[in-house]
């Protein structure tokens, strides 16, 4: 038994003492198992991953844990070789994690080197580390799949004995989740003495969570899920506008909540406002600035878009509580830890329970500290979901994470990842990838498929001439061809954005990124709003944005790609719950109160729905034909609903749809008159027939289409964007709706299609949750309504500007009746 | 099906299979094919499926079927990139030229073509460098205006975005007719295009499925765009 005494000394030192999880996690560290803490955000989860380790060394070493007054400089080579590695979702965290683990390793005066190898990470640095890892390395899914691209990576981790992955929850249930987990299987195979230790918030899946980051299968072993500090007390309130408009504004703005907003950070000490997306941030910081000009150099914003230098400034002056206030993304959601902060406010709907009590706990770190978040609702029917998040918070209604199904995409990166790595043999590591969870179900052919995908050889290789990638040595699978080799180092990871272009002042500084396709609107001499400053467009040149500093005038925001969340199921859930109370009339709480009036009026105007009705509205305007449709099921959801229920109605007569779809439900325009009775006599909302269905109205939708963008990119169709690209990487550009084009004409049964199909099926619209909702739609009694104007429900949804379309026309009969846009000359 | 415009006292054909038939002096105007272009992909280890270099050459077998031209001119990047070059698709092309070997063909150089070279001298194509004058009309990659003829010419792979009432959008390939120059689409189908904006007096000729419609502008911002 391996003396934990130095552990327990340590923290009394610090004038603490060890928790019994901490404990618990040491003891089956130094027991040989791998395993899963969950506990609250700032309660010691670091350090119940990270003695184990340092008391392993200790006891191997006979080290005495006793350091002197000086802490002499630890020589690089004298250190001793990678023991740890230590994976961050966030590239953000790596600095401030290598902070809270150098502590104990100072203070014991251990021979160790920390450092962080990220995207940030300096090229000396780089250089140093590639001769020589430190004994503790904080890394990110992506430096870690690069680390697995050496030749020499068997040896790298020759001597680990730790795998600590922080914050595993935001990683499950995406492809950097599933990427993690084919890097975790090689590491259990190249460094079989290593255990992994996943850190996690509590979410409703924590088995699922556990199996996914050590492996099923024959050789796994399920280690113990050790539950940590329960979160602290969580209030959760609603700033409650003065008047509620009697139509929401859906998506904008709403910064009419400005005074109050300012009113709730002026009585606090210290604030982080959360918006959900990058422009949001922007927007509020500029509406609060107006409002509180005598605020300049207190507040400050924060968004994944930033300069990292900035973002660095900002996370220190919010630790040493220097700052009124931070405008902040989901960027700030994680890890650092500002004690200082002691109001949370979430501007928008927080879509789910589970990310408002994340939000919640960046406030009341200090003892005796309630967590308290504020909602800030942008339009009045906001306030309904604040209740209902409340009411999940209370009911313990936590989300669970979606798993991602064997991924092919991320398989075939993969595959030239461990190619490059040293080779592989494919039995051998089919019998890998198949440990994890993600891949436990991939079928042979499946993986013959993916083999062939990355050309090795094979029979249907008839279709792709003059192509080769992997090469076979001696039964081995190689990748030897420098360009290719380098490319794919430069395209690893899962991410996918447009292309970034730095923005950058004619004087010299640095002040972020922004897409591409936001650069191609500007036009010398624009102002628009980035990093909080009003900027003018210079030039383009050099791939980079050229600005000066413009007057404060009003502007144009940058826009990024990226999804909006949709509301989570139970969310949907509660939301129809407290639906069904103001249909009978009851309003429980300040928030139901207050939309009292808006919802009187929609019941007034059309009908509001119970939990076992389905509304749809009809309304005829200048525009068209509207029908909104309410399942209130989350819009994920509803996106799948839109697309069927279009096609539908489209095979009854030929007519073009234009859909959009929120969290509520959708609408459905046209510049004729919908068949809706006629749809709904034969069967609109039906479970039948959905196997033929729905992949029809996929298609005719082009959802699998826009969902190959991604999946272009990860396995390696489609290039990143890169600054200075030869003429090469020039001929080698193609859009990933041309590849899909191209497969779906030349090569219909790529699987990388299927996998598109399957994507917009499983994760885009939640299959399980489309049959659940459609099992509940068919029974539910259609409520029809023609109101007269536009509803306070389907207001929302009028001013959404995506839309997808389905037609059943011509395409020649609907050109008669269309002209060319001028958007841009437009503005 | 195709539509009939004038220019510069011509009447020239616009083909549904994204190609202008001048009649009068029985040509076959083709822009931007980008032969090889997913050979080259595959060469640098991209797979993109075989298929498109015959899909094309079928295209055009059509085309010289239903017109029986005494001449094809091709606009410019008739090849698309030197790793594009192999034997196959040089096998297809030759097979295919040798097929047409009455038919006079011509490759108006574009900046593609620099780069990836002209096709072997089996092959049996002229290649020039342009503008080239023909009639009153001059042939061209680079859509740049010519002092004393009308110019037609490739190179920007234009499309259109169409709207209409009730939020209907549609994005088609087009033949855009200026004061000075008529640029075609790419007749390539790995090609993509790119989106223009027609200025006023402008004539939009969209590609839309099998028939090619004029379209005009919007006059004012178009609902929801």
């Amino acid at each position: 038994m391996t003396d934990l005494s130095p552990a327990i000394r340590w923290f009394e030192q610090n004038g603490w003492t060890p928790l019994e999880f901490q404990r618990a996690v040491w003891g089956a560290y130094l027991g040989g198992e791998s395993g899963l803490v969950h506990a609250a955000t700032g309660t010691g989860k670091t350090l119940a991953a990270w003695w184990g380790p340092l008391l392993e060394w200790m006891a191997e070493t006979g080290h005495a844990g006793t350091a002197s007054e000086a802490r002499p400089r630890v020589k690089r080579a004298a250190a001793p070789p990678l023991r740890v590695l230590w994976i961050t979702p966030l590239r953000a965290l790596a600095a401030d994690t290598i902070e809270s683990l150098a502590a104990p390793v100072h203070d014991l005066g251990l021979p160790w080197t920390l450092e962080t190898r990220t995207g940030d990470t300096k090229p000396g640095m780089r250089a140093r580390q590639s001769k020589r890892l430190p004994t503790a390395l904080v890394t990110t899914p992506e430096s870690l799949t690069l680390l697995l691209t050496r030749p020499e990576a068997r040896e790298l981790f020759g001597e680990l004995r730790a795998v600590v992955v922080d914050e595993w929850h935001e990683l499950m249930g995406t492809k950097r989740g599933v990427q993690t987990e084919l890097a975790l299987a090689r590491i259990r195979t190249l460094a079989p003495r290593a255990r992994t230790w996943g850190l996690s918030a509590t979410i409703g899946n924590l088995d699922a969570a556990r199996d996914a980051l050590l492996g099923v299968g024959p050789t796994a072993k399920r280690g113990p899920i050790v539950r940590g500090v329960e979160r602290k007390s969580v209030v959760v309130d609603a700033l409650i506008p003065p008047v509620i408009e009697r139509f929401p504004w859906a998506g904008h703005l709403g910064t009419t909540m400005v005074p109050q907003v300012v009113a709730a950070i002026a009585e606090a000490e210290s604030t982080i406002v959360f918006t959900n997306t990058r422009s949001q941030t922007e927007i509020w910081y500029q509406a609060i600035l107006a409002e509180r000009p005598d605020w300049a150099g207190t507040i400050a914003l924060h968004h994944g878009s930033l300069d990292r230098k900035t973002r660095d400034w900002v996370e220190n002056a919010m630790r040493d509580g220097s700052l009124r206030c931070v405008v902040a993304t989901s960027s700030l959601d994680l890890g650092v830890d500002f004690t200082p902060v002691d109001r949370v406010l979430q501007i928008g709907s927080p879509k789910g329970v589970a990310r408002l009590l994340q939000r919640a706990g960046r406030s009341g770190h200090r003892p005796g500290g309630v967590s308290r978040v504020t909602c800030v609702p942008t339009n009045a029917l906001e306030l309904l979901e604040v209740a209902a998040v409340r009411d999940g918070m209370e009911s313990g209604a936590i989300e669970a994470r979606l798993q991602v199904e064997r991924p092919l995409d991320v398989l075939a990166q993969h595959l030239v990842t461990v190619a490059l790595g040293g080779g592989f043999v494919a039995s051998e590591l089919l019998a890998e990838v198949r440990s994890t969870r993600a891949y436990a179900a991939l079928t042979d052919e499946e993986w013959e498929w993916a083999l062939e995908f990355v050309g090795s050889g094979g029979e249907s290789l008839r279709s792709y001439p003059e192509y080769a990638r992997l090469e076979r040595e001696n039964g081995r699978y190689v990748l030897t061809d420098r360009e290719q080799a380098r490319r794919h180092r430069m395209s690893i990871g899962t991410i996918v954005s447009d292309a970034q272009i730095v923005v950058q002042y004619l004087r010299g500084g640095v002040l972020g990124s922004v897409e591409e396709s936001f650069v191609a609107r500007l036009t010398p001499g624009m102002r628009f709003f980035f990093a909080g400053t009003p900027l003018e467009f210079v030039r383009v040149r050099d791939m980079r944005v050229w600005v000066r500093r413009a007057p404060n005038t009003k502007g144009a925001i940058p826009r990024w790609m990226g999804s909006r969340l949709p509301l989570s199921d139970e969310l949907a859930h509660l939301l129809r719950r407290r639906l069904q109370e103001a249909a009978e009339g009851v309003y429980r709480g300040p928030e139901l109160e207050a939309l009292r009036p808006l919802l009187e009026l929609q019941r007034k105007w059309s009908a509001i729905p119970r939990a076992d009705e389905l509304l749809i509205e009809r309304v005829h305007s200048r525009d068209g034909w509207h029908l909104f449709v309410f399942p209130l099921e989350g819009r994920l959801v509803h996106e799948g609903l839109a697309a069927l229920v279009a096609y539908r109605m489209s095979r009854l007569v030929p007519i073009s749809f234009a859909m959009s779809s929120n969290d509520w439900g959708i609408e459905l325009l046209s510049p004729d008159e919908p068949p809706l009775e006629a749809a709904l006599e034969a069967g609109l909302l039906s479970p039948d027939r959905l196997i033929d269905d729905l992949p029809a109205s996929l298609n005719a939708a082009e959802m699998a289409k826009r969902q190959f963008r991604e999946i272009a990119r990860v396995a390696g169709l489609v290039f990143p964007g890169l600054p200075r690209s030869g003429k090469t990487a020039r001929q080698l550009q193609a859009s990933s709706g041309l590849f899909f084009d191209v497969f779906q004409r030349y090569d219909p049964d790529n699987l990388l299609l299927a996998q598109a199909h399957r994507e917009v099926l499983e994760r885009q619209l939640e299959r399980s949750r489309l049959g659940a909702a459609l099992q509940r739609l068919s029974v539910a009694r259609v409520v029809v309504t023609a109101p007269k104007r536009v509803t306070p429900m389907a207001f929302p949804l009028l001013v959404d500007r995506t839309r997808n379309k389905v037609s059943s026309e011509k395409l020649a009969d609907r050109i008669k009746r269309m002209q060319v846009a001028l958007e841009r000359a437009a503005g | 099906m195709s539509a009939s415009v004038i220019i510069a006292g011509e009447t020239l054909e616009l083909c549904a299979e994204r190609a202008v038939w001048w009649p009068r002096r029985r040509i076959l105007l083709v822009a931007d094919p980008h032969f090889g272009k997913a050979a080259a992909f595959r060469a640098l280890g991209v797979r993109v499926p075989r298929g498109t270099t015959g899909d094309a050459l079928a295209r055009l077998d059509v085309l010289v079927a239903r017109l029986a031209p005494a001449r094809i001119e091709f606009l410019g990047d008739f090849l698309h990139a030197r790793e594009g070059r192999n034997p196959g698709t040089f096998a297809a092309i030759a097979a295919w030229r040798a097929r047409h070997a009455g038919i006079e063909m011509r490759i108006v150089r574009g900046n593609h073509d620099r780069r990836a070279g002209d096709p072997p001298a089996e092959v049996g194509m002229a290649c020039v460098d342009g503008p080239v004058r023909e009639g009153s009309l001059a042939l061209a990659h680079h859509p740049a205006p010519c002092d004393d003829a009308y110019v037609l010419a490739g190179h920007v792979h234009p499309c259109v975005v169409l709207v209409g009432r009730a939020r209907q959008r549609e994005r088609l390939p087009c033949f855009l007719f200026g004061a000075e120059v008529g640029v075609l689409p790419a007749f390539g189908d790995f090609t993509g295009c790119a989106e223009v904006e027609p200025n006023e007096g402008d004539e939009v000729w969209v590609v839309a499925a099998d028939q090619v419609m004029r379209v005009g502008r919007a006059s004012t911002r178009a609902p929801g765009a």
